[in-house]
């Protein structure tokens, strides 16, 4: 067992498994967070069609979380040599580094893009009934973008200054 | 600065009431207000009553011209570019009666064609279920009203998908042999059927059938054939089509009259904002009155118009006390873009100060800080300058993209002091394409992915200046006010208290500190009315430094904004040198990667950038010293959405 566990978790699948997750986990709450607004979009949508651009701005208001989760997965792609055929050969405790890297833009873009969705979906709200304000619906859900670019800030300082190929 | 107000009351005669209130439009300084304190008041109220105007026909009105327009533009899709400037006319043309006619009977033909349109579309409504109705019935060749005979029942009726109609007939021939059931036909929900059965075992026919959930089903109106009427539905259906289509070419043809619509509207709109200030006017059989705030610069226009008519005025100052004049705040066209992020909060109150020019310094640096990259900045300084002198775009979008100018600009300078071009889009075009490390700009002052540390502490230092600064305003205000003494002890002592940290963090010893804390304890309380109130009081403000603490601290996202920007360029820059292989295609995909990616970055920060910039006024500045709770000037003037009006002399 426990030969099988040393053989599982090398260097190179704890990096791996750190992309995996910023990718993964960013991914899936951006996708969630698209899609509570894209709900709450479409029934207003269907009301009144004129004002689909400007839902489609609340809409892709969550997206960004995802972007930077691949950002960060991608960048530790390159840095591991990964794209080039060529991977280096991490130990173990190298490899936790690239795992813990990736970690704050995995948990805070998952959850902080879930939350920013709810918020964007608000805003469908003042489109519906006071769409002068809708800058302000915007505002409140970039509020919430804040927390994810510090994520994303720290994962990435934590990349750069980590043994590359 | 807030433009000054001077309070206007008018009294004139009611015929030349409206002729007096085109003038005051015409000149755009006074705002009028309601009465309502008059009315209440039961001597004048005896006297005065609310002056009639048709604002609920022009409203009408209006609405016509709107919808007619809203249509004309849903069917015709008349094609108009993004950046068309708006006509220019003169106020004469706009409310020229004869454009106004043509374009009420344009929206009349418009609102008629709309009508028939409905109608077709209810009545297609109907055939359309009609024809559903009918449809499981196609295949008896019996007319649908057929109904009972002398000696026979002869019925339609349905029964539930579920009911199993084999079963039933043997049922029936068992009990009632004098009787037949044919099914016409089946769907998910329901077997169609028709009945016969001969008057003598009518009972216990239909009691069977009524265990198998029968219910009869009559067509009285229709004398043919399910398929005939069918057909004769789809006929009218088609016919609809074509004269749906017609209805719509005609609103079509109206393609070219949007101007005047749009003319119209205009100027209805013109005259309905002149009819709610007559509506806001009381009367009595012969005089008016009106009262209203008249920006002070411009009094003496004011009274020269109202010199040419027989009418008493008074002008009389604002009272702090009294009902607060409403707010206009004058700048240089430097300054008047920032406006905008001012409204956003509120309004000063008219006692307060403009703050435009206290942060807009502020503002414009902080989002240099954050979007910090030369290339981004002339972007925005491009599209700003493009919008402005090409589009000129008004109010609002018009202040924004003049504040894109001026941001964009500083963006571009902090650009240079940090080194960005597109982030290091230069560096990675020369290592892929030419093999050399020497391209890229030279920061003017350091490369903050170089030493984030040296980038946070810049930023707080800079956070700190405006904290200070806030809290100066503050004292100005509180000796402008006439109360010297509470600025020396509620800003002077935390100043002495932030001076002693200072010395001390120097090393030149805690004394000036300790006297600062002390002055701070022995002056916080002064507003408690015993002295254990007042002690109380003096302690627990010394609790604020951790807000003062916080303050600053918040400034860290002005480093954090700037490095994120910077960081997502240079993985779009390093993507675009990934797949830049190969001689020709490279640079291709090189150059679409960059484009798609810098565009995207820039899009997704240039509101992050715009939030907390705006943010750290609204909280970490204004509450130093700014009341808020103004409410907007808005003069009794010629707005106009689609046209432009050019004054006329006269």
């Amino acid at each position: 067992m426990a030969e099988w566990l040393s053989q599982v978790f090398t260097g190179n699948t704890l990096a791996f498994l750190g992309v995996a997750l910023a990718v993964g986990l960013a991914g899936i709450g951006s996708a969630k967070g698209v899609g509570i607004v894209g709900e709450a979009g479409s029934g207003l949508h269907a009301e009144d069609p004129s004002k689909f651009a400007q839902i489609m701005i609340l809409q892709v208001i969550p997206g960004t979380q995802g972007l930077y989760g691949f950002v960060v997965g991608l960048l530790a792609l390159v840095r591991l040599g990964a794209l080039t055929g060529s991977p280096i050969s991490l130990s173990f405790e190298q490899g936790a580094w690239y795992l813990m890297a990736c970690l704050p833009i995995a948990l805070v873009g998952w959850l902080s893009a879930i939350a920013q969705g709810r918020v964007a979906a608000g805003g469908i709200g003042i489109i519906t009934k006071r769409p002068e304000e809708m800058f302000k619906g915007i505002m409140m859900a970039v509020m919430v973008e804040f927390y994810a670019i510090l994520a994303l800030l720290v994962s990435m300082l934590m990349l750069f200054n980590l043994p590359s190929a | 600065m807030i433009v000054p107000m001077k309070k206007l009351e008018l009294i004139g005669l009611n015929q030349d009431r409206d002729r007096l209130l085109s003038e005051l439009m015409r000149l755009s300084c006074a705002q009028i207000e309601e009465q309502n304190g008059l009315l209440s008041d039961a001597d004048a109220a005896g006297l005065l009553s609310r002056a009639a105007a048709d604002t609920a026909d022009i409203r009408t009105a209006l609405n016509t011209l709107k919808q007619a327009l809203d249509t004309l533009i849903k069917h015709a899709h008349p094609k108009r570019g993004m950046f068309e400037p708006r006509p220019v006319m003169s106020e004469k043309e706009l409310l020229d009666g004869g454009a106004l006619r043509e374009a009420s009977a344009v929206s009349d033909a418009i609102m008629a064609s709309q009508r028939g349109i409905a109608e077709l579309n209810t009545e297609e409504g109907r055939l359309q279920n009609r024809r559903a109705a009918l449809g499981p019935w196609r295949g008896l060749l019996a007319p649908l009203s057929v109904g009972p005979a002398e000696n026979c029942f002869i019925g339609l009726g349905v029964c539930p998908a579920m009911s199993d109609m084999e079963e039933l007939k043997k049922l029936l021939f068992v009990n009632a042999p004098l009787s037949e059931l044919y099914v016409i036909s089946s769907d998910r929900e329901q077997h169609y059927l028709m009945f016969f059965c001969h008057n003598s075992q009518w009972h216990e026919a239909y009691a069977l059938l009524k265990s198998y959930s029968f219910s009869a089903m009559r067509f009285k109106d229709v004398d043919t054939t399910a398929s005939e009427a069918c057909d004769e539905c789809d006929a009218r259906i088609e016919e609809i089509g074509r004269e749906r289509a017609a209805l719509e070419r005609e609103i079509c043809s109206h393609a070219g009259d949007r101007d005047k619509l749009e003319h119209a509207i205009d100027a209805l709109g013109v005259c309905l904002s002149r009819a709610e200030a007559a509506e806001r006017a009381l009367s009595t059989r012969l005089c008016f009155r009106v009262a209203a705030w008249v920006e002070a610069p411009r009094v003496s226009d004011v009274e020269r118009v109202l010199g040419r008519c027989a009418c008493a005025w008074e002008f009389s100052e604002p009272d702090a006390d009294g009902e607060r004049p409403p707010i206009k705040l004058k700048n240089s066209k430097l300054l008047e873009p920032f406006n905008m992020v001012t409204d956003m909060y509120s309004p000063p109150d008219y006692f307060n100060v403009d703050p435009n020019p206290l942060f807009s310094f502020f503002f414009a640096l902080f989002f240099g800080i954050m979007y910090a990259d030369l290339g981004y900045g002339l972007v925005l300084v491009a599209l700003g300058l493009f919008v402005t002198f090409k589009v000129k775009a008004r109010g609002m979008i018009g202040q924004m993209f003049r504040l894109m100018i001026i941001v964009g600009a500083s963006s571009a300078v902090m650009g240079l002091v940090f080194g960005g071009f597109f982030s290091d889009a230069l560096n990675v075009a020369g290592k892929t394409f030419f093999n050399t490390d020497s391209w890229g700009i030279r920061p003017l002052w350091f490369d903050p992915m170089q030493d984030p540390l040296k980038v946070l502490i810049a930023c707080l230092a800079v956070g700190g200046v405006q904290v200070l600064f806030g809290m100066g305003i503050k004292a100005y205000i509180l000796i402008r006010d006439g109360k010297p003494l509470d600025a020396l002890m509620d800003v002077g002592s935390w100043w002495l208290l932030f001076a002693g940290i200072a010395v001390a963090a120097l090393g030149g010893g805690m004394w000036v500190a300790i006297a600062g804390a002390a002055a701070l304890v022995l002056t916080q309380g002064r507003g408690a009315k015993n002295i254990f109130g007042k002690i109380a009081g003096g302690l627990g403000s010394l609790y604020d430094i951790t807000a003062y603490l916080s303050d600053v601290l918040s400034y860290c996202r002005l480093m954090a904004l700037c490095m994120a920007g910077a960081v997502i360029g240079s993985v779009f820059n390093m993507l675009a040198g990934m797949v830049a292989g190969g001689f020709i295609i490279g640079p291709l995909l090189f150059a679409v990667v960059f484009l798609v990616g810098h565009s995207f970055n820039m899009a997704i920060n240039i509101i992050g950038t715009y939030v907390h910039a705006a943010r750290l006024q609204y909280l970490e500045f204004f509450g130093k010293f700014y009341e808020g709770g103004g409410k907007a000037f808005r003069p009794l003037a010629v707005s106009t959405k689609y046209v432009d009006i050019v004054k006329e002399e006269n």
